[in-house]
């Protein structure tokens, strides 16, 4: 008997522990690399008859790892739009670069990204994004759009490699864009919002 | 009334006819009667009684429910049949020999076809492309009306009423008189539709009603010219209803069919034959939706013109047949967004030699060559052996190889979406197009584009075992394989000065399909018969399936923490829409001498349509659609000789998945009464 409820209390406390895993919070997955929960980017508002974008850009900061209001962010979302602190605005409500930001994207896993290739650093300019912004049609950029469920998934195997507004580095890999993991827009689920795993590099190394 | 196919035609062995009277011998698979057991290419017959036992109005509700043969959504969105693997596109669908046509994105239609006065569906599995040219790379599916064998006046008439206010009625008169014979007949459909999803404005399948009328005259002119017409005459009207952003549009969609056929056959003597064929059929749809102020929004139309005339001569001396047969076709098509009004001319050539030695060994040979206008000429062969190791054991091999060549879409389509934003422009038209427009950026170079297109080729291997231990049992494996080269997708070829992405069609890629399929029948004299299918199917393309792991990597997420993960050769599940196992049990039960119940389970396991993890492939970690099981069970009762009534139920279960299988009902009720006058 006391066994039974000696493996009944050990289930619940298993079960317990592993949902504490899902809440919003940041937590530490290993040493390095750390998760951050739906970030907010959803603040905007398409034109219906240009379909123009308006709307707030969500700042965030590396070395605080949150998002930020001042003028020393790393990388800000709006929607599917991900700029850098680095470069030129192209599109109206950006917020102020005053920063040397550039990013690329690698292809790997978390772990298989070791070093900061410099030479495919890109920053924003006039014309467009460093990071290819189509909503996913062509596959270049971050995310994948799905035609039949209309969900947009970051794709596989796409790590995001930034240099930081202050010459930091950092790796982001992003693993899903909804207000829930396993997202159902017909359900109610909303886009726009954030959640990656990220390694900073505070020292200025190249090599994570 | 529970005769099984094998215990019939046993009796009829080493007789060739070729009178198409007889029952349980197979036209399609050497375009000369011959019976089923005989024949060393896989061939399944779906047998009149095997129509009505669940009172089927039309294609689609008979053949969906035959071992490995299941109605899919392509990637197109239309819907269409998939055989051994193969899609819709690949299948060839004649009725009583003639060519269906009106392909509108490769698919047709089988609820189009009504089976009111169908004596028997003969699905031939594997290439005919010797025998049937293009389409005909996955397998052909022969509908044969009904003949009469006695002189004398036959009418009879059908009404069944099911669910969803669907309402099919038949009348049938048939007439016969020594050499003289007509056959007349005329079915009407009409349906509500219905709707899966309740929260939209929209139905899943709009109100509509259809009807068919189809005619046959033979005649012999003397013993030895024989005078054949077919003609028939197909008309539908729905109701077409769409949303815009904001508003609902309103409109209708209609479709419109004709086919004439007529044959002449000179009977030299008891063992030649010649037969000169003459065939025009015409498809026509036409679609358009208005806004709510009835301002025409979009209109839409498809015309497709198919002449095709044939000779063949047959030659029989002991146990070798011989046919020869040589024919044109004229192909015309005429759509919204393509530039011009595209045609095809066809000359073909076949030949083939069927061989039976010591009375076990039989040789098919096969070969037909297709010189179009616009490609390059194609030849393809099939050698198919059977040999009989014992009277109870058959075994049959067959290897062929099939082509399809592009179709018009692929060629000449200039589609722009505005809504998305893209455009799609067929091979043929490409290059003009884009040195039209300012500022292209390229994707691909242009040069790919310059030279044609070619076509789709397949190999084909059949190995099969047919064992009947007793009269009353069957068992029959067939292995097969399929590769198909030259694969036909669309890819990025361009951007415009907007960005927006210009598609057009290329020869990508290989793939392969194989498998297993199973069938036994059981009878158990007069009072029940169970029959059960199987087939195991594994899809894949052959690029990915060699570089995964390999040359190329692909990625996926862990389901529980989301992190992209590497995959290996395991996890590639293969191509979309394919289930690996799919089954049947049918059971026929009669509860007495007028009255049989029939109950059928159909199970189709997991698939995917999309790839939900954006790498490109279909692999484990994708999101599947859950399997599923059909239920339909029937009662049939003779009320006397000449009058019948049924009533069923179809999906008992009530399955439906309202978000990705649109084709499946909720539950179905129906009831039926046939009469007939002599």
């Amino acid at each position: 008997m006391i066994q039974k409820l000696s493996l009944l209390l050990s289930v619940l406390i298993l079960f317990f522990t592993s949902c504490e895993k899902s809440s919003n919070s940041d937590i530490i997955v290993n040493e390095d690399v750390i998760t951050f929960f739906e970030l907010n980017a959803s603040q905007y508002i398409v034109n219906p008859s240009d379909s123009v974008l308006t709307g707030k850009y969500e700042k965030f900061s590396f070395s605080e790892g949150d998002t930020v209001s001042h003028d020393n962010w790393d990388v800000a979302f709006r929607g599917t739009t991900i700029i850098v602190n680095g470069g030129d605005s192209y599109n109206i409500n950006q917020p102020e670069r005053i920063g040397n930001a550039a990013v690329y994207i690698a292809t790997g896993v978390m772990l298989d990204i070791r070093t900061v290739d410099l030479s495919k650093l890109e920053q924003d300019n006039t014309s467009g994004p460093a990071i290819v912004d189509d909503l996913g049609i062509s596959g270049d950029g971050w995310a994948s759009y799905d035609m039949s469920t209309h969900i947009i998934s970051p794709i596989a195997g796409r790590i995001l490699v930034f240099r930081t507004h202050d010459d930091k580095y950092a790796k982001m890999e992003i693993v899903y864009y909804y207000d829930s993991p396993n997202p159902d827009p017909s359900n109610g689920d909303y886009g726009g919002y954030y959640t990656f795993n990220y390694v900073y590099q505070s020292t200025g190394e190249i090599n994570f | 009334m529970l005769s099984s196919y094998f215990s019939f035609s046993q009796n009829q062995k080493g007789t060739i006819v070729f009178d198409r009277d007889l029952q349980e011998v197979t036209i399609s698979a050497t375009k000369t009667s011959k019976l089923i057991d005989d024949l060393p290419i896989p061939v399944t017959i779906i047998t009149e009684k095997e129509i009505q036992e669940f009172s089927a109005s039309k294609l689609y509700d008979v053949i969906t429910k035959q071992t490995g043969i299941v109605s899919v959504t392509t990637k197109t969105g239309t819907e269409g049949l998939q055989l051994q693997g193969l899609d819709a596109s690949y299948t060839t669908i004649l009725i009583d020999g003639f060519p269906v046509i009106g392909r509108s994105f490769g698919t047709l239609d089988l609820n189009r076809i009504s089976v009111g006065d169908i004596e028997r569906i003969e699905v031939i599995k594997g290439p005919s492309s010797s025998l049937y040219g293009s389409n005909a790379l996955g397998g052909v599916i022969n509908l044969i009306s009904k003949k009469q064998i006695e002189d004398g006046p036959i009418i009879s008439t059908s009404l069944k009423h099911a669910t969803y206010n669907t309402t099919s009625s038949s009348l049938v008169y048939k007439y016969k008189e020594g050499t003289f014979h007509i056959s007349n007949s005329f079915d009407y459909y009409k349906t509500d539709g219905y709707d899966l999803i309740d929260t939209d404005l929209l139905s899943t399948v709009n109100p509509y009603s259809n009807y068919t009328f189809r005619s046959n005259l033979k005649y012999a002119l003397s013993d030895k010219l024989l005078l054949n017409t077919n003609g028939h005459y197909y008309k539908q009207e729905q109701i077409n209803i769409a949303a815009d952003s904001s508003s609902l549009l309103k409109g209708e969609s209609n479709i419109k069919e004709w086919s004439l056929g007529t044959s002449a056959k000179y009977l030299m003597n008891a063992n030649f034959f010649q037969q000169l064929e003459i065939y025009k059929t015409n498809y026509r749809a036409d679609e358009f939706l208005n806004t709510e102020d009835g301002v025409l929004y979009e209109n839409n139309y498809f015309d497709h013109t198919l002449l095709q005339s044939e000779m063949k001569s047959s030659f029989t001396y002991k146990g070798l047949n011989s046919i020869l047969g040589f024919g044109i076709t004229k192909e015309v098509l005429s759509r919204r967004d393509f530039l011009n009004n595209p045609e095809q001319d066809l000359k073909f050539i076949y030949g083939q030699l069927d061989a039976t030695a010591f009375n076990k060994v039989n040789i098919i040979l096969g070969s037909r060559y297709d010189n179009y206008t616009n490609y390059t000429p194609v030849v393809s062969n099939k050698l198919a052996l059977g040999f009989s190791l014992t009277n109870k054991i058959q075994i049959n091999g067959s290897v062929g190889t099939g082509f399809k060549t592009p179709d018009f879409r692929q060629k000449y389509f200039d589609f722009t979406n505005s809504t998305i934003g893209y455009i799609v422009l067929g091979r043929d038209v490409a290059i003009d197009r884009l040195d039209a427009m300012q500022n292209v950026q390229e994707v691909v170079p242009f040069s790919e584009l310059s030279s044609p297109l070619k076509s789709e080729t397949s190999l084909n291997i059949n190995i099969g075992l047919k064992y009947n231990p007793v009269n009353n049992l069957s068992f029959d494996v067939n292995l097969f394989n399929n590769k198909v080269n030259d694969l036909i997708e669309w890819k990025l070829v361009a951007k415009d000065e907007n960005n927006t992405n210009i598609y057009s069609y290329f020869n990508v890629n290989q793939f392969e399909t194989k498998g297993l399929e199973f069938n036994s029948t059981y009878t158990k004299a007069n009072n029940w018969e169970i029959k059960f299918g199987y087939q195991l199917l594994y899809a894949y393309d052959s690029q990915v399936l060699k570089g995964i792991g390999q040359d190329t990597t692909y990625y996926a997420r862990d389901p529980e923490t989301l992190a992209s993960i590497k995959l290996n050769k395991e996890d590639y599940f293969g191509l979309f829409n394919r289930s690996r196992h799919m089954g049947d049990i049918k059971f026929n039960y009669h509860l007495n001498d007028k009255t049989e119940m029939n109950t059928m389970l159909t199970y189709r396991s997991k698939y995917a349509i999309s790839d939900s993890n954006g790498n490109g492939i279909l692999d484990t970690y994708d999101k599947f659609i859950d399997g599923y099981t059909l239920c339909d069970i029937g009662i049939t009762h003779q009320i006397s000789l000449l009058k019948t009534c049924q009533i069923g139920v179809k999906n008992i279960f009530g399955f439906t998945n309202p978000e990705f299988i649109s084709n499946i009902t909720g539950r179905l009720y129906y009831m039926s009464f046939k009469i007939n006058f002599k």
